[in-house]
C-alpha cells in the first residue's frame, strides 16, 4: 500500500478522484461515479452514446487523474486483431533479424475501445482474453498485461449500418454497461464555458496505480452478509423466464437473462460502492443502486419485448420490486 | 480491569440485543396473530349461532346440533381461537438474521446488525474489517436505554388491528337479536339417513303383509247393506258382524301401512332434496313403495322420480316423492275416517279390535298363534272357539279369508287340552268374562293364569302376525294332522330366520356357534 493510501481513507481516494474528474466532465455524476467504481471493482465499462458527450474526454481525463498509461484504438471495419494486440515483426539486431513481439495498444493501463461496434467479430473477439485473463497470446506465447487494465468501450447506439453488434459473450465480460445522458442546458452551458475558453480546465494527477490496485485489493475485503449473497443469486436467477423467483408480468418479455458472471459483477460492484461510502460491509442499497447498470446488457429481451418497447431497465425494476430480500429469512 | 469485566464485549453486546429484539418480534406476532384468530374465532362463532338456529338447513347427519340449542358458552370461541393463535406465534422464535435486518432498518444502519449477525453466527475468518464492523454493530446498540425505545418502535400493532377486537359484537348481537331458540320437538324426525329408510322400508314391508289384496272399501259398503237388510237378532247378523269387523280392520291396517309409506316417501324425498345419490336401500325403499301402492299412475310417478334421482335430478324427484307422500297421507287419514264411520255405523266399538287384545291376548303366544284351541280353523285371531272338539274340524268361518291363529296350539299339551270342543264362541270384541277364559284358568296353574294381561297382549289389529299361516297349506290345516305339525312349522321358520341373521351378521360373532347349537339340539329334541 502506497503512503497515500495510508495517509487516506478509501472515501477520500475515491473522493478526490471523482473531484478531478468533475473539474473537466460537467454533470454526468452517475456516470462519473459508476466509471469509478467499475475502476475500484476491478472491471470494464460499455459505454452507449452518441458521439459528442464526453466519453473519449472521460476517459483521457481518467488516465490523466491516475497516471496509467492510456491508449485509445479506433475500431473500424478493417481493424484487424493485430491492430489491437500487436504482432509479431521480423526485425533487424545486431546479431542478426530475428522475430519480435511489438505490442499493441491494448497494452496499457486505460484502453478506450472506441465504437467498439464497428470492428468485426473477429477483431471484437481479439479483446476477450485481454478483458477476462488481463493478457494477450501472439504467435502461442501469453503477454500479460499491465495492471490495472481497464477498459472502455463505447458504442454508438443510433448509427446502426455497418456495425457489429456485440456477441454476448463479449458484452458479457463488461461489468457495467452505462448509458452517457445528454447534458442539461445548464450543463452544456458550463461545457462551453470550459471548453471554449483561453484555458481549458487541467487536472491533476490525485491517485497512482498502486493506489487503484489498493482499492481494488480492499474492495474485495468487504463484508457480505448470507442473506445479501442469496438476495444476488435470486436477484440474477429472477432475470431468466423459467425461474420460479422470475416476475411473470415480465417472464416473456425476456429471452435469457444474466450469467453467473452478472452476479459476480454485482457483488464486485457492490462492494467498490460500499467502499466509497465507507463501510466494511456491502449493504441492500448498493445491491439495489447497481442492479441497473450490471444487468441492462445480460438481460435479453425476447420479441414480445421488443415489440412492446419495454427496457431491460424496466424489467430489473420489477425485479427488484417483486424479489423480497426477506423471502429467505422466514 | 474491572470496567472491562462489566462491559461484555461488542459480541455478546450485539447478542443479548438481537435476543431482546427477537423476543420483541415474537410477542408483536403473537399479538397480531392472537387478533386475526379472535376474528376469526368471532366469525366461526357467529357462523355457529347461525347455523344452530337454522338447524334444518343442516345436512341430515349434523342436525343433532339442534339438540345443542344456542348456548353462550360459543362467546368462549373468539378468546380461545385467540388464545390458541398467540400460542402458535409463541414457539416459534423469529430468524435472528430477520430481527437484526429489522432492528438495521430501525437504526437506519444498512445492513450493519445483519452483517455482524451473520458474522457471528457463520463463524466466519475475523479480520480487521469484521472486528470493526462488530465494534461499530456494537457501537449502535450499547445505549440500553435508547435501544428500549427503539424496540417499541419495532413492528408496531397498528390501531387498525386492535379494532378486529370489536369483531366479538357479531356473535354477541346474535346471541341477543335473534329470535329465542326453539328446541328440537321430541317427536320430530331428526334425520337418520340411510338406516332411517331400511327401518322404514321394514316397517311397510311388515304393514304390507298384513293388507288384503281385496278392496275394503267396496267389501264394507257391501257388507254395511247386508247388516241393514238384516233383522236384529238374526243369526247371520253376528256373522256379518264379524266380516264386518274384520274388514274395518284391514282398513285400519291398510291406513296404516300408507303412513308408513308416507314416512318412508318423506325421508327419501329428504335425501332426494339433499342431493344425495340413490343408495341400494333407497331402491328397496322405493320398490316397497311401489308395492305399496295402488293404481298405476301413482306407482308411475314413482318410477318416475326413482328415473330422476337416478339421474341425478334431484329437485324433481324431491318434488314427485313429496307430492305422493302428501297423497299417502291424506289416503291413510281418509281410509281411517272410513272405517271409523263404518264401525260406528255397523254397531261395532270403534276400539273393539284393541278391546278384544287385551280380553284375550292370553290366547296367542309372540307369534299370534292361538293357545288352548283345537286344531279347527277359527277366524284368525278371534279365538271363536268354533274348533271341533279335538276333531277339530272346522265350521264354515275356518275358511275365511284370513284364517290364522285359531285352531292352532303353540304345543301338543295345548293341543290335548283343546277346548274347541266345547265350540264356545267368543267374539273377537270379547270380554273379559267370557267362558273360555274361565276354561283357560281353570285348566292351568294359577302361576299361568296371574299375569299382567297388558305385559302378554298382542298389540295391534288381529292377525298382526298372521299372513304366516294365511297359505293354503297353513291356513287349512288337515283336520287329522297333529298340531304339533303347525309348532315345528313355526320353529322351523325361527330357526331360518335365525340363520339367515347370522348369515347377515346380526348376531354377534361370538355367538353365533351358541345359537346355531341351539338349533341345532331343538331339532334333535323335536
Amino acid at each position: 500500500m502506497t503512503t497515500q493510501t495510508e495517509n487516506r481513507s478509501p472515501v477520500d481516494m475515491i473522493g478526490s478522484l471523482r473531484d478531478e474528474l468533475g473539474r473537466v466532465i460537467v454533470g454526468q455524476k452517475d456516470l462519473l461515479d459508476e466509471v469509478l467504481l467499475a475502476l475500484v471493482a476491478g472491471g470494464h465499462v460499455l459505454l452507449e452514446g452518441v458521439p459528442g458527450l464526453g466519453k473519449t474526454v472521460l476517459v483521457k481525463t481518467l488516465a490523466d487523474c491516475t497516471g496509467l498509461s492510456f491508449s485509445r484504438v479506433q475500431f473500424t471495419p478493417d481493424l484487424m486483431p493485430a491492430d489491437i494486440t500487436g504482432s509479431i515483426i521480423l526485425e533487424e539486431t545486431e546479431t542478426g533479424r530475428e522475430f519480435r513481439f511489438r505490442r499493441g495498444p491494448i497494452f496499457h493501463s486505460l484502453v478506450l475501445a472506441d465504437e467498439i461496434n464497428r470492428a468485426t467479430p473477429k477483431t471484437q473477439s481479439a479483446l476477450l482474453e485481454a478483458m477476462q485473463e488481463f493478457q494477450v497470446t501472439v504467435g502461442g506465447e501469453g503477454h500479460q498485461l499491465p495492471r490495472p487494465f481497464f477498459v472502455l468501450a463505447t458504442q454508438n447506439p443510433i448509427e446502426m449500418e455497418g456495425t457489429y453488434p456485440l456477441p454476448e459473450a463479449q458484452t458479457d465480460r463488461f461489468l457495467v454497461k452505462l448509458s452517457v445522458e445528454r447534458p442539461q442546458p445548464e450543463e452544456l452551458s458550463e461545457i462551453l464555458r470550459r471548453t471554449t475558453g483561453l484555458k481549458p480546465p487541467e487536472t491533476e494527477r490525485v491517485l497512482s496505480a498502486e493506489d487503484i490496485l489498493d482499492l481494488q485489493r480492499l474492495a474485495t475485503q468487504v463484508l457480505v452478509a448470507d442473506p445479501l449473497l442469496d438476495y444476488v443469486a435470486r436477484l440474477v436467477c429472477a432475470t431468466h423466464p423459467g425461474s420460479e423467483d422470475c416476475p411473470q408480468s415480465v417472464a416473456s418479455f425476456i429471452r435469457y437473462g444474466s450469467s453467473p458472471r452478472g452476479a459476480q459483477a454485482l457483488l464486485k460492484l457492490g462492494k467498490a460502492r460500499a467502499l466509497s461510502k465507507g463501510r466494511d460491509h456491502l449493504a441492500l442499497e448498493d445491491v439495489k443502486t447497481l442492479a441497473k447498470a450490471v444487468f441492462r446488457h445480460r438481460i435479453h429481451l425476447s420479441f414480445e419485448g421488443e415489440t412492446e418497447g419495454v427496457t431491460p431497465d424496466a424489467i430489473v425494476e420489477t425485479i427488484l420490486e417483486e424479489v423480497s430480500f426477506e423471502k429467505d429469512m422466514d | 480491569m474491572n470496567q472491562d469485566r462489566r462491559k461484555p464485549g461488542p459480541e455478546r453486546l450485539i447478542l443479548t440485543r438481537l435476543f431482546s429484539a427477537q423476543r420483541r418480534l415474537r410477542f408483536v406476532r403473537s399479538h397480531r396473530a392472537a387478533l386475526r384468530w379472535f376474528a376469526a374465532g368471532s366469525a366461526l362463532a357467529a357462523l355457529g349461532l347461525v347455523l344452530l338456529w337454522n338447524w334444518n338447513l343442516l345436512p341430515g347427519p349434523w342436525q343433532w346440533l339442534a339438540s345443542a340449542g344456542r348456548p353462550r358458552e360459543l362467546l368462549w370461541l373468539p378468546f380461545l381461537t385467540a388464545l390458541g393463535g398467540f400460542a402458535t406465534c409463541w414457539l416459534v422464535m423469529p430468524n435472528p438474521r430477520k430481527a437484526a435486518y429489522r432492528l438495521d432498518q430501525l437504526l437506519d444502519s444498512q445492513e450493519r446488525v445483519l452483517t455482524s449477525v451473520d458474522w457471528i453466527f457463520s463463524e466466519k475468518p475475523r479480520t480487521v474489517s469484521s472486528e470493526r464492523l462488530l465494534q461499530q454493530s456494537a457501537e449502535l446498540l450499547e445505549d440500553e436505554k435508547r435501544f428500549r425505545g427503539l424496540l417499541k418502535k419495532l413492528e408496531p400493532v397498528s390501531a387498525g388491528s386492535q379494532t378486529l377486537l370489536l369483531s366479538l359484537l357479531l356473535p354477541l348481537a346474535l346471541l341477543f337479536a335473534l329470535p329465542p331458540h326453539t328446541g328440537l320437538d321430541p317427536t320430530a324426525a331428526v334425520w337418520m339417513g340411510e338406516s332411517q329408510v331400511d327401518q322404514l322400508t321394514e316397517d311397510l314391508l311388515k304393514e304390507l303383509e298384513d293388507v288384503n289384496p281385496e278392496n275394503p272399501e267396496e267389501r264394507l259398503e257391501k257388507l254395511l247393506q247386508e247388516l241393514e237388510s238384516q233383522k236384529t237378532g238374526d243369526p247371520e247378523e253376528a256373522d256379518t258382524k264379524k266380516e264386518l269387523q274384520r274388514t274395518v280392520d284391514q282398513m285400519l291396517q291398510e291406513a296404516e301401512a300408507q303412513k308408513k309409506a308416507r314416512d318412508l316417501l318423506e325421508t327419501l324425498a329428504e335425501r332426494a332434496r339433499q342431493s344425495q345419490p340413490m343408495s341400494a336401500k333407497d331402491k328397496e325403499a322405493l320398490e316397497a313403495l311401489r308395492q305399496s301402492m295402488k293404481g298405476a299412475d301413482k306407482k308411475e310417478r314413482l318410477d318416475q322420480a326413482s328415473e330422476s334421482w337416478q339421474q341425478g335430478d334431484f329437485k324433481e324427484a324431491a318434488e314427485s316423492l313429496e307430492s305422493l307422500q302428501q297423497e299417502a297421507g291424506q289416503s291413510a287419514e281418509s281410509q281411517q275416517q272410513a272405517a271409523g264411520e263404518a264401525a260406528s255405523k255397523g254397531g261395532l266399538e270403534p276400539d273393539g279390535g284393541q278391546n278384544f287384545d287385551e280380553g284375550q291376548g292370553d290366547q296367542f303366544d309372540g307369534e299370534g298363534f292361538a293357545k288352548g284351541q283345537g286344531q279347527g280353523q277359527g277366524q284368525s285371531g278371534q279365538s271363536e272357539g268354533e274348533g271341533q272338539g279335538q276333531a277339530g274340524i272346522g265350521d264354515q268361518d275356518g275358511d275365511g279369508p284370513s284364517g290364522g291363529g285359531a285352531g292352532k296350539g303353540t304345543t301338543q299339551e295345548d293341543q290335548g287340552e283343546s277346548i274347541g270342543a266345547q265350540g264356545q264362541q267368543s267374539l273377537r270384541r270379547g270380554d273379559s268374562e267370557s267362558d273360555w277364559l274361565e276354561q283357560y284358568e281353570h285348566l292351568h296353574a294359577p302361576e299361568r293364569t296371574q299375569y299382567e294381561k297388558a305385559q302378554t297382549r298382542v298389540e295391534g289389529q288381529v292377525g298382526q302376525d298372521g299372513p304366516r299361516f294365511r297359505t293354503p297349506e297353513e291356513g287349512r290345516g288337515a283336520v287329522t294332522e297333529p298340531a304339533d305339525r303347525q309348532g315345528s312349522g313355526g320353529l322351523l321358520r325361527y330357526q331360518e330366520e335365525a340363520e339367515n341373521a347370522i348369515l347377515r351378521e346380526e348376531v354377534p360373532a361370538d355367538y353365533r356357534d351358541n345359537v346355531r347349537v341351539y338349533f341345532e339340539s331343538l331339532d334333535k329334541g323335536r
